[in-house]
C-alpha cells in the first residue's frame, strides 16, 4: 500500500501512518474517507493502519483525561475511528478485535446511553470485541448475551439513581450464573464504594479510565480469586 | 422571603447584619437564615436543604407520574417532605423533561422512576430540524403551566416558613432532551449556528416560563446549566452557544427581583464562565469546579462572589450510614460555612427511591455542626 499524495511522490510510510493517526484527532470525521481514498492497497498492512488509528485514539483518550479534549470532540474522534474501521472492512481487510469480548449496556429503567456509547468507542479502539446491548436492557438480555458470547467482562451503566437496584439485580444474577465474568460499572450516581457495595469488580469514573480498569479487573480473572456469590 | 432584588443593597445588608447578630443568642427563621447567608454573613447556623423532590412522594405514596404531572399532588409531596424532614430552602424540581415536553418531545412516565424523554423519537431528528424549533405559546403549555401552578401553591402553603425556589432547564439542556445529548454534542461542534438558532427560539419561551414563576412569589429561581462542565461542552464553546441565552434568562429573573441560582451537577463545572454569563447569587454544585482542587480553594476563590450550595455526594446518600453522612456534612461546613455564603445540601436532588434517613442526617448535621 502506498500513499500517493502527489503524483510521483514517495511518501515515507511513517508519514502516512502519522496522517492516519492525526485524522483520528482532527474532530472532523468526514476527512477520514479522503485520507483513506488516497491509500493504495499493497504497501501498508491493515494492521499497520489499524495501529495508527489506535495510536490516534489513545492520544484522544489522553487528551480527554487531561481535559484538553471535550466530550463532543471525543465523540467525533470515535466517529473517525469507526469510519476508518469501515474503510478497512470495505477493502476486505481483517480487522477483528484481538482482545476479550465485553458485553455492555445501560440497565433497565434508564435510556441515557451517551456515556455507554463513549465507552463502547473507547473499548473498540483499545481492541476489545464489544457486544453493545443498547439502553434500558432487561436483566435476562444481559444473561443471554453472556451465555452466547462467552464474554469475560460485563460493563453496566446508568446515569440515574433509580435504576441502581436493577443494576444490583443484574450483578447478583451474573454472579450466580456466570461466576467467572468480571463486572465493571459506571455512571453519574456511582462511585467506587457504591460500585463495590452492589457487587461490581471495578468502577470507572470516566470513559478515559475504562481501558485501565478493564485490564485491572481482567488481570484478576487470570489468577485464582475468591468470587463473591450472592446468596438467595 | 421578599424578592431580594427589589430591595436596596444597603437595606439587605442591614437586615442581614441584624439577623446575624440576633442569631448569636436566638434561633432565626429559615427565611432570615437564608437571607443572612446570601448576604455573606453568618446566621445562627448553616442553612440546609435536603433537595427533596420526588423522594418526598414516598411519604404519602404518591406515584411518580402523578408527582411529575399534577401540581396538587406534587405540592402534597413537597409539603409533606418539608413537614417531615425540614429544610431552609425548598427547591421545586420535577425532572428535566418539563420544558421539552411542551416543545412536543415525547416523554416516558415510569411508575417507579423519574420521567424521561423518549430519545428514540426526538423532535430534532436531523440538523435541518433545528431551524424548525420555534417559540411556543406559553399560555398553551401543559407541563410548564402546571409547574407554575406548583410554585403558586407552594408559595401559598409554605412561603412564610421557608424559602421557595423555582427551576428552569437551560435552553441547551432543553434542546438535548429534544435531540439526544450525544447527537446534540456533535452538532455543537459541527453546526453551532444551527444549535444556537434553536436555543434562541427556546429561550423566548423560557423567558415567559421564568416570568410566570417569578410572578408566583418564589424567592429564588435556579437555572440548570449542566453542559457548562466537563460533562458537556468545552468552556469556550459553552459560552458561545448557551452563555448568551442563560444570561438573558438570568436578567429576566433579576428584573423580577428574584434571586438567581445556578444548578450544575456536572464534573469540573465552569464556575467562572457561569458567573460571567449569569452573575448568580448562588451556585448549587455536586463536584469541584475545573479551576479548584480543594473545597478550601473553592471557598477562597468564589466564596465572596456567590453563595455555595452543596455538595454531599449522591453515592454517599445511597450507601452511607447516617453517621458517615453527618461526618461529610461536618467536613464541608468546616471549610465552606465561614462568613456565611453557604447552604448545606446534596450535590443534586435527593435520590428519589432511597429511604429518607440521610435527608434527616443532613438536617441534623446542620443543627449539630452548623
Amino acid at each position: 500500500m502506498h500513499f500517493p499524495l502527489e503524483e510521483g511522490e514517495t511518501v515515507a510510510k511513517s508519514k502516512i501512518l502519522k496522517n492516519i493517526e492525526e485524522v483520528m484527532l482532527a474532530r472532523n470525521p468526514a476527512q477520514v474517507e479522503k485520507v483513506f481514498s488516497k491509500l493504495d492497497a499493497g504497501s501498508l498492512a491493515p494492521e499497520e493502519i489499524l495501529g495508527a488509528m489506535t495510536a490516534g485514539m489513545e492520544k484522544a483518550r489522553s487528551q480527554l483525561k487531561e481535559g484538553k479534549c471535550s466530550i463532543p470532540e471525543f465523540l467525533l474522534c470515535i466517529d473517525a475511528f469507526r469510519r476508518g474501521v469501515g474503510q478497512l472492512k470495505k477493502a476486505n481487510a481483517q480487522v477483528a478485535a484481538k482482545k476479550d469480548a465485553v458485553v455492555i449496556g445501560v440497565v433497565e429503567g434508564d435510556v441515557h446511553d451517551m456515556g455507554k456509547n463513549i465507552v463502547v468507542g473507547v473499548l473498540e479502539a483499545s481492541g476489545y470485541r464489544v457486544i453493545d446491548l443498547g439502553k434500558d436492557v432487561p436483566r435476562d438480555r444481559f444473561l443471554e448475551s453472556l451465555e452466547e458470547t462467552k464474554a469475560s467482562l460485563l460493563a453496566l451503566s446508568t446515569m440515574m439513581s433509580t435504576p441502581l437496584e436493577n443494576m444490583r439485580d443484574v450483578i447478583e444474577w451474573v454472579r450466580r450464573l456466570h461466576p467467572g465474568v468480571r463486572i465493571l460499572v459506571g455512571g453519574a450516581p456511582l462511585d467506587e464504594r457504591l460500585a463495590r457495595s452492589i457487587g461490581a469488580d471495578g468502577y470507572a469514573e470516566g470513559a478515559a479510565d475504562v481501558p485501565g480498569e478493564v485490564e485491572r479487573v481482567l488481570a484478576r480473572l487470570a489468577r485464582p480469586v475468591d468470587i463473591p456469590v450472592a446468596s438467595g | 422571603m421578599p424578592p431580594l432584588g427589589s430591595l436596596p443593597e444597603p437595606l439587605l445588608d442591614a437586615v442581614a447584619g441584624i439577623s446575624s447578630a440576633r442569631g448569636r443568642w436566638t434561633s432565626l427563621t429559615a427565611i432570615e437564615r437564608v437571607l443572612t447567608t446570601f448576604r455573606h454573613k453568618e446566621p445562627d447556623r448553616v442553612p440546609a436543604t435536603p433537595i427533596l423532590g420526588a423522594g418526598a412522594r414516598q411519604i404519602k405514596g404518591i406515584p411518580f407520574p402523578d408527582f411529575a404531572t399534577k401540581a396538587e399532588k406534587a405540592a402534597d409531596a413537597y409539603c409533606s417532605g418539608f413537614e417531615f424532614v425540614g429544610g431552609d430552602l425548598v427547591v421545586l424540581l420535577w425532572d428535566l423533561s418539563v420544558e421539552a415536553a411542551d416543545f412536543g418531545q415525547k416523554v416516558i412516565y415510569p411508575e417507579n422512576s423519574t420521567a424521561m424523554c423518549d430519545y428514540n423519537d426526538p423532535v430534532v431528528k436531523e440538523v435541518g430540524d433545528y431551524r424548525k424549533v420555534k417559540p411556543i405559546d406559553f399560555s398553551q403549555t401543559v407541563r410548564m403551566q402546571e409547574f407554575v401552578k406548583l410554585c403558586r401553591i407552594m408559595v401559598k402553603r409554605l412561603g412564610l416558613r421557608t424559602v421557595i425556589g423555582g427551576f428552569v432547564f437551560g435552553p441547551l439542556g432543553v434542546l438535548s432532551m429534544m435531540r439526544g445529548a450525544e447527537r446534540l454534542f456533535r452538532d455543537c461542534v459541527l453546526y453551532p449556528k444551527e444549535v444556537r438558532k434553536a436555543c434562541e427560539a427556546i429561550t423566548r419561551t423560557l423567558i415567559e416560563f421564568v416570568q410566570a414563576q417569578c410572578e408566583t412569589g418564589v424567592s429564588a429561581l435556579a437555572i440548570d446549566s449542566l453542559y457548562a462542565s466537563r460533562n458537556g461542552l468545552a468552556k469556550q464553546l459553552w459560552e458561545e452557544i448557551e452563555g448568551p441565552f442563560v444570561r438573558e434568562i438570568a436578567r429576566e429573573i433579576k428584573k423580577n427581583g428574584v434571586s438567581v441560582a445556578v444548578h450544575n451537577c456536572g464534573h469540573d463545572l465552569y464556575f467562572d464562565a457561569q458567573i460571567r454569563s449569569m452573575e448568580p447569587d448562588a451556585i448549587s454544585f455536586a463536584h469541584l469546579p475545573d479551576d479548584c482542587r480543594t473545597p478550601k480553594e473553592l471557598k477562597e476563590r468564589y466564596g465572596d462572589q456567590v453563595t455555595l450550595i452543596g455538595y454531599i455526594p449522591t453515592p454517599l446518600l445511597v450507601t452511607g450510614t447516617p453517621q458517615e453522612v453527618m461526618t461529610a456534612c461536618r467536613e464541608q461546613i468546616d471549610v465552606l460555612a465561614r462568613d456565611g455564603g453557604y447552604i448545606l445540601a446534596p450535590g443534586c436532588e435527593y435520590p428519589p427511591n432511597i429511604p429518607l434517613t440521610n435527608a434527616f442526617s443532613i438536617m441534623k448535621a446542620a443543627e449539630k455542626y452548623g
